[in-house]
């Protein structure tokens, strides 16, 4: 799984951070769903519920995005760039059941370490609270 | 090209007038729609409309009226982003900017929806022998709603949801430089199904400003924009019998004593000045440093300034977007011209910036002048700009006294770690905003919204409680019974 070019960007700001973080449980909610039509039957309960979980979590960033700008944050965010949370290739049609299992497992700790750090980085209390949660939400699905 | 239309008695209509304007996109002079400037007597249809309606509607139960508003706040969240987008569009603002304004937006309509409650009134039984005394709070009519360029989505949002929740109609003349937000939130309103003509958009300019201000239905006027035009607007409006309330211009001052808080001090000045490109009536623009607080903050200050990152409001990575107009621009840069010749000297200088990929858009960097003092003319006067004067004062009392001798009085903060300051500031200034360690003071949908001096013009503010007053009458009734 690598991210599409077009989400490589500076998480410099409140928004760059929540745009790429909606647009990377969106990719990750696409390529699962992309492993499901390969992978082998016994993993489809897993990537079918990883999907879903992706989802989900898109969309509430999407509210979290809507609902935490009252403040106007030009306190730019630093040492923060997308490149450090690129996801690997989605496993082909062939594959061994242990490639996808690691490809999901490696995609959810690359998700949590980018909720981890993004907790640091932002300082608004209500968004970090979500990270956090985000971050053990990624770190349970990767176990 | 988008074509705009008029909303009139719940239908999109073209308008018959045969002026027009482009509207452009600050960031790129790329003309993004088409604004028909209405006429006069497509105002009055408007008006006529919103007074046909106003029977029927203000017999609504407000319970019914507040489950409009309900749906309107959930089409609003439906179209978050898209309306975002459309205010960066045609503003300039960024992308996160452009967002926290709809959320301002939405945030008024969630107080309206409170309308059930907001517009009780109260009684008092025997007042005298067997008689009781009772205030009922009763809507008006038609109101109208004058908008400015500086924030498309949450100005007009600011009135609009008062007035239809508490029973009265409207009529909305969004600003001729951004007139697309409001279309957008036409549509929504479209979407609602509100009875036909409680809410009416007429695009245009000064004669059918003139004309919603003189129509004989129309009750009330709100305005929000420049202090020469916020004058005329009041007194116009009076003339014709309206209650007003008419929000002019700002030349808001930062005092930042010796024990301030530096780091978190700066990240309020950045938000004051160069939010929204300081195109906002809140925006800080006088920075009186008290006491030696400049020898530690002016280093941390110019440079903030030098590493904003300025372009497109819609390259998410943008801090600071261009501001409205190539006029706007160069009034700005006059502005500096201006205060160097006599005087000041340029710390960080935002002429002449130009940003790869946007040659043609109207951007000023962040402007950082030095030497000012509290005669010179961009000391005095509204720049409407990403520009600083720093002003040197040695106690709190001077920089109160400047902020005193404006003429203006819409905001001023205070950044410091003393109460005794805080308490002193906020019991004397002269402003209708004031911001203790905050750089911009905004009021939230529930506390009213206006300045003071020549900042404001009527009584009664915008938002919240003042909302109501402004909409309703009070109608007291004493009854007895035999």
């Amino acid at each position: 799984m690598v991210l599409r070019r077009e989400l490589e960007m500076e998480l410099g700001t409140f928004g760059a951070v929540l745009t790429f973080a909606i647009s990377f449980e969106q990719h990750l909610a696409a390529s699962y769903r992309q492993m499901l039509a390969n992978a082998p039957a016994a993993l489809s309960g897993s990537l079918t519920q990883a999907a879903e979980a992706a989802a989900k979590r898109g969309k509430l960033l999407e509210r979290v995005r809507r609902e935490n700008v009252a403040e106007m944050i030009l306190e730019p965010i630093r040492e923060f760039a997308s490149e450090e949370y690129a996801l690997a290739e989605v496993p082909g049609a062939g594959s061994a059941a242990d490639d996808f299992a690691g490809a999901l497992r490696q995609a959810e700790q690359t998700a949590e370490r980018f909720y981890t750090v993004g907790a640091q980085k932002l300082s608004i209390p209500e968004v970090k609270r979500i990270f956090e949660r985000l971050a053990k939400e990624h770190a349970r699905l990767a176990a | 090209m988008q074509k705009l239309r008029n909303y009139i008695n719940g239908e999109w209509v073209d308008s018959r007038s045969t002026r027009e304007i482009e509207v452009l996109n600050p960031a790129t002079g790329v003309p993004l729609a088409v604004e028909p400037l209405s006429t006069p007597d497509e105002a009055s249809q408007a008006v006529e409309a919103a007074q046909a309606a106003f029977a029927e509607w203000r017999h609504t139960p407000p319970i019914t009226r507040a489950r409009y508003m309900f749906r309107l706040k959930e089409a609003m969240e439906n179209s978050f982003e898209e309306l975002s987008e459309i205010v960066t569009r045609e503003n300039g603002k960024t992308l996160d900017e452009a967002r926290g304004e709809v959320r301002r937006a939405i945030e008024n309509v969630e107080v309206a929806t409170g309308i059930s409650s907001l517009l009780m009134g109260y009684n008092a039984e025997d007042v005298a022998q067997d008689i009781d005394e009772e205030t009922l709070r009763q809507p008006i009519g038609v109101f109208t709603m004058l908008a400015p360029f500086n924030f498309p989505a949450m100005v007009p949002w600011w009135f609009l949801p008062y007035a239809i929740a508490c029973g009265d109609t409207f009529v909305l003349k969004p600003s001729r430089q951004t007139p697309m937000a409001a279309n957008r939130l036409y549509e929504i309103l479209d979407e609602v199904m509100l009875p036909p003509g409680v809410v009416n958009l007429v695009n245009g300019t000064h004669d059918v400003a003139d004309r919603l201000m003189d129509h004989p239905s129309v009750k009330g006027v709100s305005f929000v924009g420049s202090t020469r035009a916020a004058r005329h607007v009041y007194a116009y409006s009076a003339e014709h019998g309206k209650r007003v309330q008419a929000q002019g211009g700002a030349k808001n001052s930062l005092v930042v004593m010796p024990d301030a808080d530096l780091g978190r001090t700066v990240q309020a000045i950045m938000t004051s000045v160069c939010g929204c490109a300081g195109e906002r009536c809140l925006a800080g623009s006088n920075l009186l440093c008290v006491g030696d607080v400049d020898k530690g903050l002016l280093p941390l200050l110019k440079s903030a300034f030098t590493s904003l990152r300025v372009g497109d409001g819609l390259d998410p990575s943008t801090q600071m977007g261009p501001v409205i107009s190539a006029e706007a621009k160069g009034k700005i840069v006059r502005y500096i011209d201006g205060a160097i010749a006599q005087g000041a000297r340029v710390l960080v200088d935002g002429r002449g910036l130009v940003v790869p990929g946007c040659k043609e858009g109207f951007f000023v960097g962040p402007t950082l002048l030095d030497g000012v003092t509290p005669g010179m003319t961009i000391a005095q006067e509204e720049v409407f700009g990403p520009v600083l004067s720093i002003i040197r004062v040695g106690r709190l009392r001077e920089a109160m006294g400047i902020i005193a001798e404006n003429p203006h009085g819409n905001a001023a903060s205070i950044l410091t770690a003393s109460g005794a300051a805080a308490r002193e500031f906020k019991y004397w200034v002269a402003c209708g905003n004031i911001g203790i360690n905050i750089g911009i003071a905004a009021p939230m949908a529930t506390f009213p919204f206006g300045g003071m001096k020549d900042s404001f013009f009527g009584d009664l503010h915008g938002q919240g409680r003042d909302g109501i007053e402004f909409y309703t009458d009070r109608k007291v009734v004493i009854s007895r019974w035999f």
